[in-house]
């Protein structure tokens, strides 16, 4: 096992250049962004001379980029990503946190549909090879795979919010209620986390359910089941014994990466269904040109997605020592 | 060995489906509990918006949201009237001294703050002397107190005097929020602008301002803020007992709220829905006028100034006016209006907005530059510019520069793009040529600060007051150099007598003066051409019928939109909507005198705004000189007079809401007088039916018939015409010797010469009826209305005959006029077909949906048949290990 | 994985080339061994029915990009319509955002364009979309990959932390802010280098992965030991290795390109549909004018199944190809 300590720890030193890299791409991002972060006070005639140059002051924005630089490296060990533009009294990591919560549990709960409705499907599609449930999950998958998520979402909401007003038509909790551990609240947020989860996780399904068919497929191959088979192990035995296990190794290491790409999948759903996750954000800032919540927002997103990586190598190496990290 | 296999599949399958199954249910149950909503006590009304408050600090805010939230909780010295004009709020009255300098306002006594301390003059000196002591930290509000003197005076607890260094035309709009002394006083001033609104240690209780509503909770991660109403308030009460503001991302996502019932009133509808909207039941909109003007802009900068601008454009035609003229006479603002906007706005001419149409310029016809490609085309001749090198672009006889402009709008605005195609083929029309080029509003600052823009189309916000607008125009606001920021001119337009003239307007104090040097401005500006001003856009507001009622009228007011504290005055939840209005005009008819014995009839007249005429209840109540009484219902009555004297009559007209109004009349009755005898007869149809309520004129006494056509008057001796009439029949006359003692017989017959006239008003695309059209007939120079019921029934009784013009008009249809022959006695049917204003069904049927769904799982199962009957025949391949999931 | 592509033994003696283009002998050769090598792989890619199924639908949606006017004239022949509509063609005669009829068979837009129209010539920039942004982020990524993985080291930890940057950051918020950083108006050049240079990075990992494995050959050593350079070893020895896997990659790869654009056009920051029409900025325009709610499904349904039905395309080309390049598959 004292190797696998070892390479956590490279793993772990690896993790924390990548987030240094991170920042440093962020200040010079965000920076070159053109176009004026005062442009929405243009229209607005109430905002005097005054308050424009108070504005300039209050970023920096009139301070040589290096001086910038220096200030932004100080600022970022202390989480301080400054106020927002489009929001100036509040940090922007305070915004981001709040917001933050939101994708968490859309992600959350559409990550846990994937892995749970995946695998089962990919297991019983692996297990009865070229059955009626095999081709049939294989069509659904591909369907659903190959579909747009926010041209999805636009779908879902016109037949079950518009005209079935099944269920509420976007944002994450009844409109003037805030959340509390209480049974009601629990269930609106439920229901207002029907359309936008099943959009998000409808595409994760079907690759989760290929992936996992296609390595329980590859694993039976495997020398070491036949000749569990020929030790005259039941089917299920050398299913549940060693092919799932298995099976499971690469499943790990796929979940982690798979983050990023349904965190992706979270930014389309949350614009359609106007859910306040940090994809909402992210749109929304990009277009005010806000970089102090941009640069907080990157920042964030690759801690969780760095941090969930690092777990799934834990556990990989936990799992199956005999894996050899390259 | 098969079956165990068999058993472990199976079972493996039922773990899988109960996992499905319970997930579904898990998820299903808050669906179903969205119906049964808990029943809310108080009423809320939830108003959507597009834009997110960037903070509620009064000193920091800058979005227009964060100034209607906060213009809903703190009062202003003088207020926004719903007709945008200045009116009394804190300060009920205002003077001014011989010199025009020093302002005495007298404030109401009995406006409150939120947390019931009272308003006073402190609180107005205080929040008008920290802001002109510290000029940075309320930056916002500086330019308002422009040539105030510091310090404002308190006279006594409720007058305030202000002295202005120089007459100051705009006193009455300083739209500064005035704030409580006894909590701010406690914040340092260099703090102001930094505060948090729900700051524990500053205040306590939270925001507390002495305006309509309370601000109540700020959620900014689930984009909502409460207000509740204050019931103290000293102008009018807010009726619903909370208002939620909830903020949208995009339209798209606020416009599926208001249909999926999510919220009540929807802020900026997009114009390409608005009849869809219009025509959804339960759901009703306004199109009101905005404060706001959309212009093509033209790059006038002379090349001097071009000179500090390194990336300036080169092309100075721009800067002949005869040019900028052509280019007015070549911009089709009808069509841009009616096609693009889809009727939504208003063709523009001055650089202010009709909304506020006191201070607008109403450009007269000859000086107006219409939509004349000829004149447009001589005009350019005139001024020297030939296509001489054969592209088919004029350029400038002497220096052979084309006339080619740069071009550019902005490329997430679909009308502008719109628009800016229209314009680009009738300038090539006139030889111009301008290729529009789609860039987003912040490249376009850019590019408006290098003078890079010959042509572009932006807009402006403007203001109540005028001042502003007309400020953008002149000279000293020209930026200097492409770091000037903060300068508005973006025409770069110079001239020297709209500057004279805008300095002059400032300090002019006396209404009508102002306004005549505002007007000759602006006049001025329209024959300069700076700007090409395109339309006023309409500010669109669509809102629920099914839950609220009492809408005020925003068409004709347009300081009463759902930014307004007017508006919170007036919506109702419809549960308890009480009709305020009793019935109006009650009228039971004139004194009259009759004889004992006679029997006379009555007929009640009256009208409400909300209420039909049929649904209203008629109570008359005849007092006889020995005050007995007796009470008769229905709007026509008759009594017999057996005593002599005075009877008063009282007719009580109730309508649904139980509001009535009353009217009365005395009936004078005397004994059969000395040699008088009596006149008796009935009046009836050609089938000798008795007419009721026909008129009985016989020397000057008029009697109406009774229920059976009768009619009774005593009369002294001598002989007599007796006339009879009704509307809708001919006239009828006879004669009658009257006897004293004795009772004379005159029968009438009346022959109709009216019919009535009925129908049915029908979608001619749908072949279903319309409800609620509005029809209108016009015979002579009578004309009547009717409103079809649900059925889109209408009728019209007692039409002359003739031919009769029947005009139908619904929103969202085509108008519809046919004529119809209306013959005396009888029923003339004339239904009639509306053609929708876009042919297709609005709405989603269905079965439609139920069609896509259909074709997709055709395809599916085709699919997977496919795949199931090959592998009977081959050994079936298995797909690769894993797909990569990453891009 | 190497016994699949070396020169058989028993080939018959070479035929004489019938044209000499200062062609060199050994080029000659290595063609005829290429299209050898072709002809195999087809006949086992023709046994795969997924593949068939996924190549035939490309086939219909190639022919619709490349001969796009003559689909159009002909189905103007078979609509009867008065001219075949090109992509930007206004219509003033029927009324803008009407529902489908006889003169337009889908349609017409908020700019009075012929909706068909702009799906079949929508095919042209949404397929070059995705080829071409998968040939950038295919180029980064195999140059990264091969150069870690051969180098290995420092040099291999540096490249691999840039990877992982871009690995790391959800692929839709890195194109938001290149396509809002870089300048330029909406344009498909600017399109494609965002989601080519958001892509590459998993490329690079499989690639460098590949590397590894192969570094270890004995032809590698062998070819060390004779003194040949770093960059010949590459050059010669492991990209010819590592090229089919990464065309398996690639193929997936454009599938999710084309997502990405349409993704990109639904936020507003794809290119401009004035300009260049693409499926996902026609689903972008229709969402814009509420088709759904004004009733014109088609408008906002067939670009949607459009994209679908070529991602589904190629997704199975692309495990059909996988399956061909990775024998321990084929076996079973």
């Amino acid at each position: 096992m004292r190797n696998g300590k070892i390479l956590i720890a490279r793993k772990a030193f690896n993790s924390f250049i990548t987030l240094l890299m991170v920042v440093v791409m962020n200040f010079f991002l965000f920076r070159v962004i053109p176009g004026d972060p005062l442009m929405n006070l243009r229209n607005n005639t109430r905002v005097s001379d005054e308050y424009k140059e108070q504005f300039i002051h209050d970023f920096g924005l009139d301070q040589p980029i290096y001086v910038q630089f220096l200030k932004y490296i100080e600022n970022v060990f202390t989480l301080n990503f400054g106020n927002a533009i489009s929001e100036p009294l509040r940090p922007a990591m305070d915004i981001i946190l709040d917001n933050m919560v939101w994708t968490l549990i859309l992600t959350g709960t559409s990550s846990i549909l994937m892995i749970v409705i995946g695998m089962s499907i990919g297991i019983l599609a692996a297990w009865k090879r070229g059955g009626a449930f095999d081709t049939g999950s294989m069509a659904f998958s591909l369907f659903f795979y190959a579909m747009p998520t926010f041209w999805f979402a636009m779908m879902l909401i016109v037949i079950f919010a518009t005209e079935l007003k099944w269920t509420p038509s976007g944002g994450a909790l009844e409109y003037g209620t805030r959340f509390e551990f209480t049974w009601i609240s629990i269930k609106d947020m439920l229901s207002h986390l029907v359309l936008p989860a099943t959009a998000l996780t409808i595409g994760s399904i079907a690759a989760f359910s290929l992936i996992m068919r296609g390595s329980l497929i590859d694993v039976m191959t495997e020398e070491y089941i036949t000749t569990a088979r020929a030790k005259g192990m039941t089917e299920r035995k050398v299913l549940k014994d060693h092919a799932l296990p298995n099976a499971m190794l690469p499943m790990v290491a796929l979940i982690a990466i798979d983050i990023a790409f349904v965190v992706g999948g979270a930014f389309q759903a949350e614009v359609v269904f106007d859910y306040p996750g940090i994809g909402w954000l992210t749109v929304k800032a990009t277009i005010d040109k806000d970089f102090p919540l941009l640069e907080a927002a990157f920042f964030l997103i690759a801690v969780v997605v760095i941090i969930a990586n690092l777990i799934a190598d834990v556990l990989l190496v936990y799992m199956d020592p005999r894996v050899k990290m390259e | 060995m098969n079956h165990l296999n068999y058993g472990a599949g199976r079972r493996h399958l039922a773990a899988a489906i109960c996992a499905l199954v319970l997930l579904v249910g898990l998820f299903a149950f808050p669906m179903v509990s969205k119906q049964s909503g808990a029943a809310e006590e108080d009423s809320e009304l939830i108003v959507g918006v597009l834009q997110k408050p960037d903070t509620l600090n009064p000193f920091k805010m800058a979005l227009s949201i964060s100034y209607t939230i906060n213009f809903l909780v703190y009062d202003t010295l003088t207020s926004v009237e719903p007709d945008l004009s200045p009116g009394d709020q804190l300060a009920e009255s205002w003077t001014t001294d011989a010199s025009g300098l020093v302002w005495t306002f007298n404030l109401v006594e009995n406006a409150k703050w939120h947390d019931g301390q009272d308003v006073t003059a402190d609180d107005v000196v205080f929040t008008y002397n920290t802001i002109l002591e510290n000029p940075d930290t309320c930056a916002l509000w500086i330019d308002y107190l422009s040539n105030i003197v510091h310090p404002v005076v308190a006279i006594d607890d409720y007058t305030v005097q202000i002295t202005t260094d120089v007459k100051k035309a705009t006193m009455l709009t300083i739209m500064v929020p005035i704030l409580p002394e006894h909590l701010w006083s406690e914040v340092d001033v260099d703090k102001l602008d930094k505060i948090d609104p729900w700051d524990q240690t500053a205040f306590p209780d939270g925001p507390i301002g002495s305006g309509p509503l309370i601000l109540d909770e700020y959620d900014a991660t689930l984009g909502w803020i409460r207000m509740l109403a204050w019931d103290e308030y000293y102008i009018d009460q807010v009726v619903v007992d909370q208002v939620l503001f909830k903020i949208f991302l995009s339209d798209t996502t606020m416009m599926e709220a208001l249909w999926a019932d999510d919220i009540d009133v929807a802020m900026g509808v997009p114009a390409r829905l608005w009849t869809e909207t219009l025509e959804t039941d339960g759901i009703a909109g306004q199109a009101v006028k905005a404060l706001s003007i959309f212009e093509l802009g033209i790059n006038c900068a002379s090349p001097e100034l071009r000179e500090n601008f390194p990336k300036a454009s080169d092309n100075l035609e721009t800067t002949n006016l005869s040019v900028r003229q052509a280019i007015a006479m070549a911009t089709d603002k009808d069509y841009i209006v009616n096609d693009v906007m889809e009727g939504l706005a208003e063709v523009g001419d001055s650089i202010i907005p009709t909304a506020t149409s006191y201070w607008h310029y109403y450009v007269d016809e000859e000086t107006r530059w219409d939509y004349q490609i000829a004149k447009a085309n001589a005009l350019l001749d005139a001024a020297g510019y030939v296509d001489t090198d054969g592209n088919d672009i004029r350029d400038n006889g002497t220096s052979g520069v084309d006339l080619e402009f740069s071009f550019y709008y902005r490329s997430d605005k679909t009308d502008d793009r719109s628009a800016a195609i229209d314009i680009e083929d009738s300038l090539a029309e006139i030889g111009i040529k301008a290729t529009p080029a789609g860039i987003s509003e912040g490249q376009m600052y850019n590019l408006w600060l290098g003078c890079q823009m010959d042509l572009f189309i932006w807009a402006w916000d403007t203001d109540v007051d005028p001042n502003f607008m007309l400020s953008t125009q002149t000279t000293d606001q020209i930026p200097q150099s492409p770091q000037d920021w903060t300068r508005w001119s973006d025409s770069f337009w110079s001239n020297a007598t709209y500057d004279r003239m805008y300095l002059e307007q400032q300090t002019t104090v006396d209404k009508e003066e102002r306004q005549s040097i505002i007007l000759e401005m602006q006049a001025l500006l329209y024959d300069q051409c700076p700007y090409v001003v395109l339309y006023y856009p309409m500010g669109l507001y669509a809102y629920t019928t099914e839950r609220f009622t009492n809408y005020p009228d925003m068409t004709a007011n347009a300081g009463m939109t759902p930014g307004s504290m007017w508006f919170f005055f007036e919506v109702t939840p419809v549960a308890d909507w009480v009709d305020p209005m009793p019935p109006e005009n009650v009228n039971a008819g004139q004194d009259q005198s009759c004889t004992v014995g006679e029997t006379l009839s009555f007929t009640g007249e009256a009208d409400d705004e909300n209420d039909a005429t049929e649904t209203l209840t008629w109570e008359w109540e005849f007092t006889e000189p020995d005050l007995s009484s007796t009470v008769l219902d229905g709007r026509t009555v008759s009594y017999k007079f057996d005593q002599t004297g005075i009877v008063s009559v009282m007719l009580r007209v109730t309508d649904p809401g139980g509001l009535s109004g009353v009217d009365d009349l005395v009936v004078n009755v005397t004994d059969l007088a000395e040699g008088s005898g009596w006149l008796r007869g009935v009046v009836s149809d050609e089938d000798s039916v008795g007419i009721v309520g026909a008129t009985i004129l016989v020397s000057d006494q008029s009697r109406s018939t009774d229920v059976d056509g009768a009619y009774m008057v005593s009369l002294p001796e001598g002989s007599y015409m007796v006339n009879a009439s009704k509307t809708g029949y001919g006239i009828a006359s006879g004669d009658a010797i009257i006897v004293a003692g004795e009772t004379t017989w005159v029968n009438l017959t009346l022959a109709l010469t009216s019919g009535t006239l009925s129908g049915y008003v029908y979608d001619n695309e749908t072949g279903a009826s319309i409800a609620s059209a509005t029809v209108e007939i016009t015979y002579g120079d009578k004309t009547k209305k009717f409103t079809t019921n649900a059925t889109g029934f209408y009728s019209f009784i007692a039409v002359e005959a003739g031919t009769v013009i029947v005009n139908v008009t619904k929103i969202g249809y085509e108008k519809n006029v046919t004529t119809a022959e209306v013959t005396a006695g009888n029923t003339t049917v004339c239904n009639v077909n509306l053609t929708p204003v876009k042919d297709d069904s609005g709405g989603i049927s269905a079965v439609a949906i139920a069609g896509i769904i259909a074709v997709i799982a055709i395809v599916g199962a085709l699919a997977a048949i496919m795949m199931m009957k090959r592998r009977k025949s081959a050994e079936p391949p298995s797909p690769p290990e894993e797909p990569p999931l990453t891009s | 994985m190497d016994d699949s592509i070396h020169i058989p033994k028993d080939s018959k003696a070479p035929t004489k080339p019938r044209f000499r283009i200062g062609l060199s002998e050994p080029t000659i050769e290595k063609m005829r061994l290429m299209k050898k090598n072709a002809l195999k792989m087809w006949r086992i890619y023709r046994k795969n029915r997924l593949g068939m199924a996924g190549l035939i639908i490309l086939m219909i949606f190639v022919v619709m990009a490349v001969f796009s006017p003559l689909v159009m004239s002909l189905l103007s022949i078979i609509g009867g319509w008065d001219q075949a509509y090109g992509p930007f063609d206004q219509d003033y005669s029927t009324p803008k955002e009407s529902p489908p009829s006889l003169k337009h068979w889908l349609g017409t837009d908020s700019y009075y364009q012929d909706v068909l129209a702009r799906v079949v010539y929508g095919t042209r920039v949404s397929l070059l979309v995705g080829l071409v942004a998968t040939a950038v982020s295919m180029g980064m990524g195999a140059g990264v990959g091969l150069l870690s993985g051969y180098w290995g080291g420092i040099k291999d930890d540096v490249l691999m932390r840039i990877t992982d940057v871009f690995l790391v950051i959800p692929w839709l918020a890195l194109m938001i802010v290149f396509a809002a950083v870089l300048p330029g108006g909406a344009s498909v050049t600017k399109v494609v280098f965002v989601i080519g240079i958001t892509g590459w990075s998993s490329t690079a990992r499989i690639v460098r992965a590949q590397v590894f494995s192969l570094k270890e050959r004995s032809f590698v050593e062998r070819a060390k030991a004779v003194g040949a350079g770093d960059y010949y070893i590459v050059r010669k020895h492991i990209f010819p290795n590592v090229f089919p896997l990464m065309f398996a990659n690639a193929i997936l790869t454009i599938a999710l390109s084309i997502l990405s654009e349409s993704t990109l056009s639904y936020i507003s920051l794809g290119p401009d549909s004035s300009k260049v029409v693409t499926w996902g900025n026609m689903i972008a325009d229709a969402d814009a004018a509420f088709a759904i709610r004004q009733g014109l499904y088609l408008w906002i349904v067939v670009p949607g199944l459009c994209i679908v039905a070529v991602v589904l395309g190629f997704t199975l080309i692309g495990y059909a190809m996988d399956e061909i390049f990775n024998p321990k598959l084929r076996k079973r």
